[in-house]
């Protein structure tokens, strides 16, 4: 029975994957996209909101890279799915820097933006 | 001299389009409403406000940014629960009648904004990054200037409180959802 869990986790895994890097590159690119509409994507942001956020990407990252080292380590996977993740740790690792440096700054003003 | 409300979200008196101060209009009952409208807003305290935030669907829109004062002491102050200091910051009223936005630039800058109207809301709003103005002041004479930075920004801001829309408005239908449920629950909280 394990066995066959561990089978249909080696088959789903992989697709799961492919699809959270396409939804990563769908909403990185729409998001550079909004960048120049008048509104912008994100809900209102306060510093722990962005720390919340940066530990939830860091989780997705942790993630990837345990997948990406067993990869390496079997030297099995198929250069496509570890180029996918690979782009799936640098687009985690740019968000994380990015929320962190937001909520730096967002903290460092210490005070709300003015109100008008 | 007298602080006046503040009109609030869902307020539909805040939908209106303002009208213009007409030449007639100009005088001890306009810098009347111009003075409470500043005390109104230093008291809120805000950076902006305009004549329909506090009820008068008139074209008349204050704004002093307030910027830090370098060669004043720090001001002592204990709100928040411990004592601290704020830089000092300096007055410079500004008084926009009747403005009119002649070239609006294609770059964009983005602002997190809040307003009087939708209290303790903040969002990243991307507007023009300069504008030049057509205003008039007290005296009822015609100005021109060039805006940019937080100026531009909050002259925008100001100037569609007089069409009559807030800056949530500029937010995507499912983030003012989440703007007005948010400010719902600030307000059963307080």
């Amino acid at each position: 029975m394990s066995g066959e869990w561990l089978s249909w986790l080696g088959t789903a895994l992989p697709i799961l994957l492919i699809l959270a890097m396409i939804w990563l590159v769908g909403e990185f690119l729409a998001d550079s996209l909004r960048r120049n509409e008048a509104t912008t994507p994100d809900p209102p942001k306060t510093r722990k909101s962005l720390i919340r956020d940066a530990v939830f990407e860091g989780a997705i990252l942790l993630m990837l890279t345990y997948v990406l080292s067993g990869e390496l380590r079997n030297g099995e996977g198929s250069p496509l799915f570890i180029g996918l993740l690979l782009l799936g740790i640098v687009l985690q690792t740019y968000l994380i820097i990015r929320k962190l440096i937001e909520a730096f700054r967002l903290g460092s003003a210490g005070i709300a933006p003015p109100q008008a | 001299m007298a602080i006046r409300e503040i009109l609030e979200v869902p307020d539909p008196r805040l939908k209106t389009i303002s009208t213009p101060v007409e030449p007639h209009e100009f005088g001890p009952e306009l810098n009347s409403l111009v003075e409470d409208m500043f005390e109104t807003m230093y008291d809120a305290p805000g950076i902006g406000l305009a004549a329909i935030q506090v009820g008068v669907p008139k074209r008349v829109l204050v704004i002093d940014l307030q910027p830090d004062d370098p060669d004043a002491p720090p001001v002592e102050c204990s709100h928040d629960g411990h004592k601290h200091t704020h830089p000092a910051t300096k007055n410079e009223p500004r008084v926009f009648i009747n403005p009119v936005i002649l070239d609006p630039a294609r770059e964009l800058s983005t602002y997190q904004e809040g307003c009087l109207s939708v209290p303790e809301i903040y969002a990243d709003v991307d507007r023009p990054a300069t504008c030049t103005v057509r205003y008039q002041d007290l005296e009822g004479n015609t100005h021109e200037e060039h805006l940019e930075g937080l100026l531009a920004t909050c002259l925008q801001h100001e100037m569609d409180h007089l069409e009559g829309i807030l800056f949530i408005d500029h937010l995507s239908r499912l983030k003012r959802a989440m703007v007005l449920k948010k400010l719902e629950k600030i307000r059963r909280a307080a």
